[in-house]
């Protein structure tokens, strides 16, 4: 912790916030596998978001068809025009690489968005029911137990008749069965912290309710849910991809890379490989989003000596 | 807003009429040079109870003391006697079970005991602070004690970033933090006990306080450092003129810093004097016993004075006078009945002993003291205010 104490004393007020990111950063790269996991993430991001750039062909259209047989195996060649699939077709001739990389934009921003509200909501809840407790927190606790208690894909299956199958529904749905969780750890979190002696010595400095929970409760409770949201990234987009998978997500033409797998289960039994693709970029993402999330959570708390 | 200004008014008459028939028969206060307006803070007949499941703690059961501007009151008295509570009740941080039932708390005339939340969150840290006895457990461990510093004044006042920040690092200096702006990035963790403590003060005084209220701020650290927070506590209290009411059971701390005491036992007090006063003669006999249980440099003693037995379990206290059972000098009616809180010799103390219709006789008959205290009663219930000696 030994800062250069002249430029310290230069650059008192200004300069803190940034070094205060890079003593994050700082500790955020002792995690070697974190930083490996932000760069697949970032590149997987990357690619996905500019799929329209430089994808070579349209993921909807069924550009190989050479009548009977549509599907092609990885780096096939088309006689015929030159076109070469790098990883080859799905059932029915479209480019898998095509819509794997469009296929990232939905997968992706599910997952994220979700986890996204899912902590907001999850947090707001667990900190209100976890600080005031007594009636609120019988009330809140009780629709938890309420959600927590409806089959998970049963429900998910009929929601998503219900409203109809589409990217909102499935953000909706996965939103809507998220929370609890999240919100039942918050509460515990902050039940721990809220008759600990600092809080009682803020309240005595003058700080308000909203002020105590927001300033410091749940900035000590940073870490669980920090690690809940990073498990829950690679949870979203395997729901996504499995409800997807079943038909009832994200659906044709649109690609997401839980669909890709359900239109390669057609071709597997003659290219059992073709799984791979989709299966490899969840398994990627997924994995590394976990670093991430435990590197963040070492390098947000200052009490860790790293 | 309007309402509780409504009540404050009103009920000053109210609590007239309570004093005089209730059990505060001798306002200690009030009796000195007229009432006097400038005290800052006067507690009267304030009772905090407990609602537990096993019964009713009166952790506070009826204290009556008050506090002028720039003074030092101590109030001491053995763990469980009611200290601490009394200090969160004044800063009305008492919480679930606990409620204030009766009483009053009168801050620059404004009755906190009776003050919205709100109001109180506006007078928290702005102008009465409180600081506690474990210094490291009192800081928010995530967050730099710079930034700390810095809510405090930012809740209370409009302030720059800039300004706040120079006013913490100032802050900082001022309790004796060496190489204030570096420390200024410290977190809770890496400083020791005394320095967190001073960081604590820090916050307390960041507002620059009409009144403090320590809460056994030396208890936690050792003896080197207690002397120098003590120290920094009374340079603070010169510079910035604050009143403090500094809880402890050290008597040595107390009589390095109050000028005003307050025993409590039980939940009541049972003496009230300047200290000098208190340490020459102890009146009370609880009072007595505490100070004989310092150990006194240079006097060979085999073993320490304590005083024998316990405090009365707060849920259920005896009818008469709650230290009875561990009374040297006790009475009989001292368990029958619980003495009124006398002025004698311009302090209060509430005792038998020194009732003017008491025989101070331990052989006296129950039945005699009382009857005599009875006619006493009856002569004096014409002027009331005669009781005062």
């Amino acid at each position: 912790m030994a800062v250069a104490t002249t430029l310290d004393r230069e650059q008192i007020a200004s300069a803190k916030e940034e070094s205060q990111r890079s003593v994050i950063w700082r500790r955020f790269r002792k995690h070697k596998l974190a930083v490996v996991g932000l760069g697949i993430i970032g590149t997987l991001t990357l690619l996905s978001l500019t799929a329209q750039l430089w994808t070579p062909y349209d993921p909807t259209v069924p550009g190989f068809n050479s009548g009977v047989q549509a599907f092609a195996n990885p780096g096939y060649s088309n006689p015929s025009n030159g076109d070469i699939y790098i990883m080859g077709t799905d059932n029915i001739g479209r480019d898998v690489l095509s819509r794997l990389a469009y296929g990232g934009q939905i997968s992706l921003s599910v997952g994220l968005l979700c986890t996204l509200l899912v902590a907001i909501i999850g947090t707001i809840v667990g900190a209100i029911s976890g600080f005031f407790g007594g009636f609120v927190d019988t009330v809140l606790m009780r629709i938890v137990d309420l959600v927590l208690s409806l089959p998970f894909l049963p429900m998910l299956l009929a929601l998503s008749i219900v409203l109809g199958p589409g990217y909102w529904t499935i953000v909706i749905i996965l939103t809507a069965f998220g929370w609890p969780g999240t919100s039942r750890l918050v509460r515990g979190s902050v039940l721990s912290l809220r008759n600990l002696d600092f809080v009682e010595a803020t309240r005595a400095l003058g700080a308000s309710n909203t002020r105590i929970i927001t300033r410091h409760l749940l900035p000590n409770s940073l870490a669980p849910i920090i690690v809940d949201a990073t498990l829950n990234v690679g949870g979203f987009i395997v729901a996504e991809s499995s409800v997807s998978f079943l038909g009832f997500g994200i659906s044709e033409p649109a690609s997401s890379w839980g669909n890709i797998l359900a239109g390669l289960e057609d071709v597997a039994r003659q290219a059992p490989l073709q799984l791979i693709w989709p299966g490899l970029l969840i398994f990627l993402t997924v994995l590394s989003i976990n670093f991430i999330g435990d590197a963040l959570r070492d390098a947000l708390d200052p009490r860790l000596k790293l | 807003m309007q309402n509780t200004n409504d009540s404050a008014t009103s009920m000053k008459p109210d609590l007239a009429n309570d004093g005089a028939a209730g059990s505060v028969k001798a306002d200690p206060t009030s009796g000195g040079a007229g009432a006097s307006n400038d005290d800052l803070l006067r507690v009267e007949g304030l009772k905090t109870y407990f609602y537990t499941e096993d019964g009713i703690v009166k952790a506070v059961d009826g204290i009556d003391f008050s506090l002028k501007r720039g003074e030092v009151l101590g109030i001491a008295g053995e763990s469980g006697c009611g200290k601490s509570v009394t200090s969160l009740t004044i800063m009305r941080l008492i919480s679930q079970p606990g409620k204030i039932v009766a009483g009053h708390i009168w801050f620059d005339g404004k009755d906190l005991a009776t003050a919205t939340e709100d109001e109180m969150t506006k007078i928290r840290g702005n102008r009465i602070s409180m600081i506690f006895q474990q210094p490291t457990s009192c800081l928010n461990p995530v967050f730099k004690v710079g930034d700390q510093i810095v809510e405090v004044l930012k809740v209370h006042k409009r302030m720059s970033d800039r300004a706040a920040k120079d006013r913490a690092v100032e802050l900082l200096t001022m309790v004796g933090i060496p190489s204030a702006k570096k420390r200024y990035d410290s977190y809770p963790h890496e400083m020791s006990g005394g320095m967190c403590q001073r960081v604590m003060i820090a916050m307390g005084l960041a507002n620059e306080p009409e009144l403090l209220i320590a809460d056994e701020p030396t208890t936690a650290l050792d003896v080197t450092i207690q002397a120098q927070i003590l120290e920094l506590m009374k340079a603070l209290k010169k510079d910035i003129n604050t009143a403090i009411i500094l809880i402890t059971h050290d008597l040595g701390v107390m009589a390095e810093m109050a000028e005003r005491m307050v025993i409590m036992y039980a939940g009541k007090v049972v003496e009230q004097t300047d200290t000098n006063s208190l340490f020459e003669s102890p009146k009370h006999p609880y009072t007595q016993g505490l100070l004989a249980s310092i150990p006194v440099l240079g006097q060979v003693r085999d073993r320490l004075e304590v005083i024998p037995g316990t405090v009365p379990s707060l849920r259920n206290l005896p009818p008469g006078c709650r230290f009875a059972a561990r009374c040297p000098r006790q009475m009989p009616i001292c368990v029958d009945e619980e003495p009124d809180l006398l002025k004698v010799h311009g302090r209060s103390v509430r005792c038998w002993l020194y009732h003017p219709a008491i025989d101070p006789d331990p052989t006296a008959c129950a039945d005699q003291t009382l009857d005599k205290l009875n006619t006493y009663r009856q002569t004096q219930q014409e002027p009331p205010a005669a009781a005062a000696k």
